[in-house]
């Protein structure tokens, strides 16, 4: 059933027609920009605290950044940095396990079950750090190219290629029943 | 393991629709966005003062002690510190250091400083044999550029190409001299995106085996006998470091990589990472040995400037030695002109430290804006690629001369991913379309 369905934006509205204004841009692609923030955040009021940090950062920096042509990169960018310094505080409190060590791995009754897996997707999620969370969600999420998640991540290609890889493996082992 | 993530990539994919299936978001609106911004200020007097006395702050030994010089001599591995060298070897800004702290925010960069200088014209290579593409990996060797892979260039908006253009695996060899291709024979591995790494005759590519696969894969070509050879992969993704005789892949993960030794075709872990909050690192084989930057966890979310830990693989191999802190801006580590040095592409910085440790510097060209982007990074000679300004110039910083080198643009522009490769004798760009559907590519002949 969920074979090929999209909720919300696919890439090519992502990015769209051309804005020439800060307005025309927030209004055209604002709701995306939060789809984003809340995949990356999982919170409605942490995705708009992080939406709205990259875009009041943006507006004074418009015609600059607009000029290059790279303003979805530019904000999504600012987007992934707001949350990751969040990220960190929260962290310092409530330190966290690394997903790849965490113990509980769930066991999936029937792994051929495409419901079953993305939960247990969803859950690995939710326990990745927030750069490879974000490189997991602008892959699969926003379909991009390991070069386009590296220049949004401000990485290497190679270096967003292998956020990916350890997310994949990570979740390969949770499916198959937390096997190291 | 199996390379092939169908399942797990099908269950994150499914996963995303189920997290956001009954969410819904309003736009935001821009007048209330608008009234929350910042004013910007531009910087009075005592601030661009301030920013002239800034350079590379470099801590030695491992007390974190900071030292507010610019140029620095002494032992790092002992920790010691000598008087600073009378002669500013790079042209770095001038005068003392903030000597604030070393934490990143409180030192800014540097300011605008070193001569300018025009470089010759690009010209149009030979018609390229390649079919136009973008993202091709490209390296200098023995007299040729060897340009391979890459992908169908994007025909679609920055940021809104399917991530599965068709990889390509054809290349050729460049040679200058003779403004001559040759096409070579095809990769047995897809690469794109990704330098390869240059030992002996043979350049190293690390790639994936079909182009959408995220398992790594492994080739060397060997330019005497322009022959391929599929070789045995790492364990995971990375990047490649020219390390001696062998090739480093460093890993972004909690292992620090693997080496790989061409005699016996095998790969060895490296020694486990010191440091326990790893978020990023970075390498260069510089003075005989390999040294790693490490940027921690407290360091990850500050903006401006950095501070890395400096480790160096010992001569057994078995474990690392920790040397210090070095504070710069950049992502990757280059070694030229007997310094390792960063290109702040964005900021139009290049900052470094001497191979041994030694001194450090920095220095900022003039202007902003996005320039020649595939520029920054990249090692021509004693010269190092930074950004360029908003005439769509770039720049290339030459340590030898202590000038900066202004680039015109390429006859192509400032396309998105094309690649840019460096030489001694000049600058190849090869990127998009010449108009009949193959690689453009131009050189910059450098004296």
């Amino acid at each position: 059933m969920w074979q090929g369905a999209l909720v919300g934006e696919p890439t090519t509205v992502a990015a769209g027609p051309a804005v020439e204004s800060f307005e025309d841009y927030v209004t055209l692609r604002s709701a995306a920009l939060l789809r984003f923030a809340y995949l990356i955040t999982r919170n409605h009021d942490d995705a708009h605290d992080a939406v709205q940090e990259a875009l009041t950062g943006l507006y004074p920096r418009w015609r600059q950044v607009s000029a290059r042509g790279d303003v979805d990169a530019y904000v999504r960018r600012s987007i992934v940095n707001a949350h990751v310094s969040a990220w960190r505080k929260v962290r310092r409190l409530f330190p966290t396990a690394e997903p790849e060590l965490a113990s509980t791995a769930p066991v999936v009754p029937d792994a051929a079950d495409a419901v079953a897996d993305a939960e247990v997707a969803l859950r690995l999620c939710g326990e990745l750090p927030p750069v490879q969370r974000a490189a997991v969600v602008l892959r699969f999420y926003e379909d991009r190219s390991f070069a386009e998640i590296a220049g949004i991540l401000g990485c290497a290609e190679p270096t967003a290629r292998s956020h990916v890889h350890r997310a994949l493996a990570a979740l390969r082992r949770q499916l198959e029943g937390g096997q190291p | 393991m199996s390379d092939d993530f169908d399942r797990e990539e099908q269950a994150f994919r499914d996963a995303f629709v189920q997290e956001l299936e009954g969410e819904g978001f309003r736009p935001l609106d821009p007048d209330q966005l608008k009234a929350a911004a910042p004013v910007r200020r531009l910087p009075g007097p005592w601030l661009k003062g301030l920013a002239a006395a800034a350079a590379v702050v470099l801590v030695v030994g491992g007390a974190g002690v900071v030292l507010p010089r610019l140029f620095l001599a002494g032992s790092a591995a002992s920790g010691s510190v000598a008087a600073a060298p009378a002669e500013d070897r790079a042209g770095a800004a001038a005068g003392g250091v903030s000597g604030k702290d070393t934490s990143g925010e409180a030192v800014p960069g540097p300011a605008p400083s070193g001569a300018y200088a025009e470089s010759s014209d690009w010209v149009a290579t030979a018609p390229s044999p390649l079919t136009a593409r973008v993202g091709a990996a490209a390296a200098w060797l023995d007299g040729s550029f060897y340009v391979v892979g890459g992908r169908e260039p994007e025909s679609c908006p920055a940021g809104a190409c399917p991530a599965s253009r068709q990889a390509m695996v054809d290349g050729a060899a460049y040679d200058p001299s003779a403004d001559a291709w040759m096409l070579l024979p095809d990769a047995p591995i897809v690469v794109a995106d990704a330098a390869p790494a240059v030992v002996g005759s043979r350049l190293y590519y690390l790639g994936t085996a079909d182009g959408s696969s995220v398992a790594p894969a492994f080739a060397a070509f060997d330019a005497a006998s322009r022959t391929w050879q599929r070789l045995a992969a790492p364990r995971e993704p990375g990047r490649l470091v020219a390390a001696g005789d062998r090739v480093v892949n460093l890993a972004s993960g909690a292992a620090v990589g693997q080496v790989y030794d061409p005699a016996t075709d095998v790969w060895f872990d490296l020694p486990a990472d010191p440091w326990p909050d790893t978020v990023e690192r970075s390498a260069v084989w510089a003075d005989a040995r390999l040294l790693v930057f490490t940027l921690r966890q407290a360091e990850a979310g500050k903006s401006g400037v950095r501070r890395l830990a400096v480790t160096a693989l010992d001569r057994s191999g078995a474990g690392w030695e920790k040397l210090g802190t070095v504070t710069v801006r950049g992502e990757e580590p280059v070694a030229v002109a007997g310094v390792i040095a960063w290109a702040a592409g964005a900021h139009n910085t290049v900052y470094w430290v001497s191979s041994s440790l030694e001194s450090s510097g920095a220095v900022a060209a003039e202007g902003g804006g996005s320039g020649l982007e595939g520029l920054v990074g990249v090692v021509a000679g004693d010269r190092l690629g930074a950004n360029g300004d908003a005439r769509n110039t770039a720049d290339l910083y030459d340590f030898d001369a202590r000038t900066w080198l202004r680039l015109t643009a390429p006859p192509g522009g400032d396309e998105p991913l094309q690649t840019v490769a460096g030489s001694p004798s000049g600058l190849l760009v090869v990127g998009g379309d010449d108009g009949s559907g193959k690689a453009r590519a131009s050189f910059l002949p450098l004296g």
